[in-house]
């Protein structure tokens, strides 16, 4: 069953409930605070811990370092593997190649 | 639809409602009488369970007395209702027992012992079930492997019923002398796919973890646990509606589009009408309206119902939300974790459906040839894998006690599982890659200020 419907009218569809969805997450803080639920503080130390700059630094320094790393060593290692092949490497290969 | 039936409708359904507040009126009525009398939980259930079971045994006994009305031999129809009713009942105690010995003793165990005892209970259990079922119906009907079919004679209907057990499947299929071969092998091939994937099986090993694991954790502490509940529900109502999808689409891969008109002879001989989306209600709670997209195309994505996906992913985040703390037993937490739990459920419901909006156009572009309804399900669908992905990122909060890691995470894994279902849909990898990369950029653009919003809840509980 092949669609029929324009696009276009789903396109304003898909604009309007952005701007609703929109509308409706800046409107949760805004009544949280009004009532009193939550304070400019919450907001402040929300919006830290969502930003989580240190963590971040942390996790791509290091996780991601260290794995990037652990790859530079395979990759020289390997190579030095290759330049300078040990005898049973010599006999692997040659075996295979018989 | 005439005026009579109409009425008797009416009816019916005041008469449906009128038990219900009756049945509710007499519980609080019994409740605050019998609350004086203290019981030991043991003996509480030994009167209450068998009270219970009984009941539901007369229900179901009654329900397949009226399905099998129509078939013609007197002994084959009563040895068919037994046998439904002596599994109703099997599975009724055994669940009973389940729930009574977590209450009151397995809540002792560690998780592991717990959940292992669990499952060799189940296994046992329906072991235990099949060599009953098996001696009852050994030397009726056809034996092809594991399958046991049973066919009826019936006045006029055309039906068919699955119950999987551990080894051996019973099929029971009930169609008139002078039947339509079409209709016949429909019933056949739908019921044989049940039969073959072990669907009702599943659905009570989930049924039998998940609640034992409610009253496990429930028991130890966790005063919210409740909001499992609707999860649970919905989850086994989507995954019933699922498998009755896969198949009927089973029976349009073996019979083609002609599939369909055997389907509305069956539709015709049950209910009086060719339409499956006027079928009555108790057949489309489990049965979607739009299966005649599944005979007709094949069509499994696009006979969903649009809503259903988003409920789920709505009661799935309500539990995540509040369910998984142990807060204190206290009034304010509770009333407060409960005021958390409704705005979730009603808030993430809407927002899902504004954001499968959204992801419709993105849908539509890449994905060429599906037609109005799989556009609508699938944009449904992937927004509901994000916001249940989101919502895992208090799980993974609980791992990483870092808000940017569980974010980085939820967002991954809802990238690929989004992925994976539109492949699933489009069948073509290039077209699915695009979509849930475009997808996954517009969740993040529109729904960073949610991503701030997700620890504000948390602060609410542990500050």
């Amino acid at each position: 069953m092949r669609s029929r419907r324009s696009s276009k009218k789903e396109l304003a569809e898909a604009l309007a409930a952005i701007a609703v969805i929109l509308s409706f997450e800046f409107a949760a803080p805004a009544i949280a605070l009004a009532v009193g639920t939550m304070g400019i503080g919450d907001i402040i130390a929300a919006a830290t811990f969502a930003a989580g700059f240190g963590a971040g630094v942390a996790f791509w320094g290091g996780w991601v370092g260290n794995c990037l790393y652990t790859g530079y060593l395979a990759f020289t290692h390997g190579w030095a593997a290759l330049n300078n092949p040990s005898p049973w490497l010599c006999g692997a290969v040659t075996a295979g190649v018989l | 639809m005439s005026t009579l039936r109409l009425k008797s409708k009416i009816y019916n359904l005041f008469l449906g409602i009128l038990i219900v507040v009756l049945v509710f009126l007499g519980e609080l009525y019994l409740s605050k009488t019998i609350s004086g009398i203290k019981l030991p939980p043991l003996v509480s259930f030994a009167i209450g369970a068998p009270l219970g079971i009984l009941l539901s045994a007369i229900i179901v006994h009654e329900a397949y007395r009226r399905v099998f009305s129509s078939v013609k031999v007197m002994s084959l129809r009563h040895m068919v209702i037994n046998i439904i009713t002596l599994l109703a009942i099997l599975l009724a105690i055994e669940l009973v027992v389940l729930i009574f010995i977590s209450l009151n003793y397995l809540f002792k165990f560690s998780p592991g012992y717990f959940v292992g005892f669990v499952v060799i209970y189940f296994v046992l259990l329906m072991l235990l079930n099949d060599a009953l079922i098996y001696m009852y119906v050994r030397g009726l009907g056809g034996r092809d492997g594991r399958l046991i079919l049973v066919r009826l004679v019936s006045n006029d209907k055309y039906n068919g019923f699955t119950i999987n057990m551990l080894y051996h499947d019973l099929v029971i299929a009930m169609y008139p002398e002078e039947f339509d071969k079409c209709a016949v092998d429909v019933v056949d091939v739908h019921e044989g796919y049940h039969a073959r994937h072990k669907h009702t099986l599943i659905l009570n090993a989930i049924l039998f973890i998940g609640l034992s694991m409610l009253v496990y954790y429930g028991r130890r502490g966790y005063p919210m646990l409740w909001t499992a509940l609707p999860f649970l529900a919905t989850l086994l109502l989507v995954l019933t509606r699922t498998f009755e999808l896969l198949a009927d689409r089973a029976v349009h891969r073996r019979l083609g589009p002609k599939s369909l008109e055997g389907f509305r002879t069956v539709l015709k001989s049950l209910y009086e009408v060719a339409d499956p989306r006027r079928a009555p209600i108790r057949s489309r709670f489990t049965h979607p309206g739009k299966r005649d997209l599944a005979f007709l195309y094949g069509d499994v994505v696009g006979a969903y119902a649009p809503w259903e996906f988003p409920l789920l992913a709505s009661f799935f985040a309500g539990f995540v939300t509040t369910g998984i703390y142990p807060v204190p037993s206290v009034d304010v937490y509770i009333k407060l974790a409960s005021l958390i739990y409704i705005s979730v459920v009603i808030g993430l419901f809407l927002l899902t459906m504004l954001l499968g909006i959204v992801y419709r156009p993105i849908i539509r572009w890449f994905g060429e040839g599906l037609g109005d309804d799989s556009v609508i399900d699938l944009s449904m669908i992937d927004a509901s894998i994000f916001i249940m992905g989101s919502a895992m990122s208090f799980v993974f909060y609980s791992i990483y006690h870092s808000w940017l890691y569980s974010n980085i995470t939820a967002i991954a894994i809802s990238f690929i599982f989004s992925l994976l279902v539109t492949w699933f849909a489009l069948r073509n990898l290039r077209r699915a890659l695009l979509t849930a990369v475009s997808i996954t950029l517009i969740f993040i653009a529109l729904d960073y200020l949610y991503y701030v919003m997700v620890p504000l809840i948390h602060v609410l509980y542990f500050r």
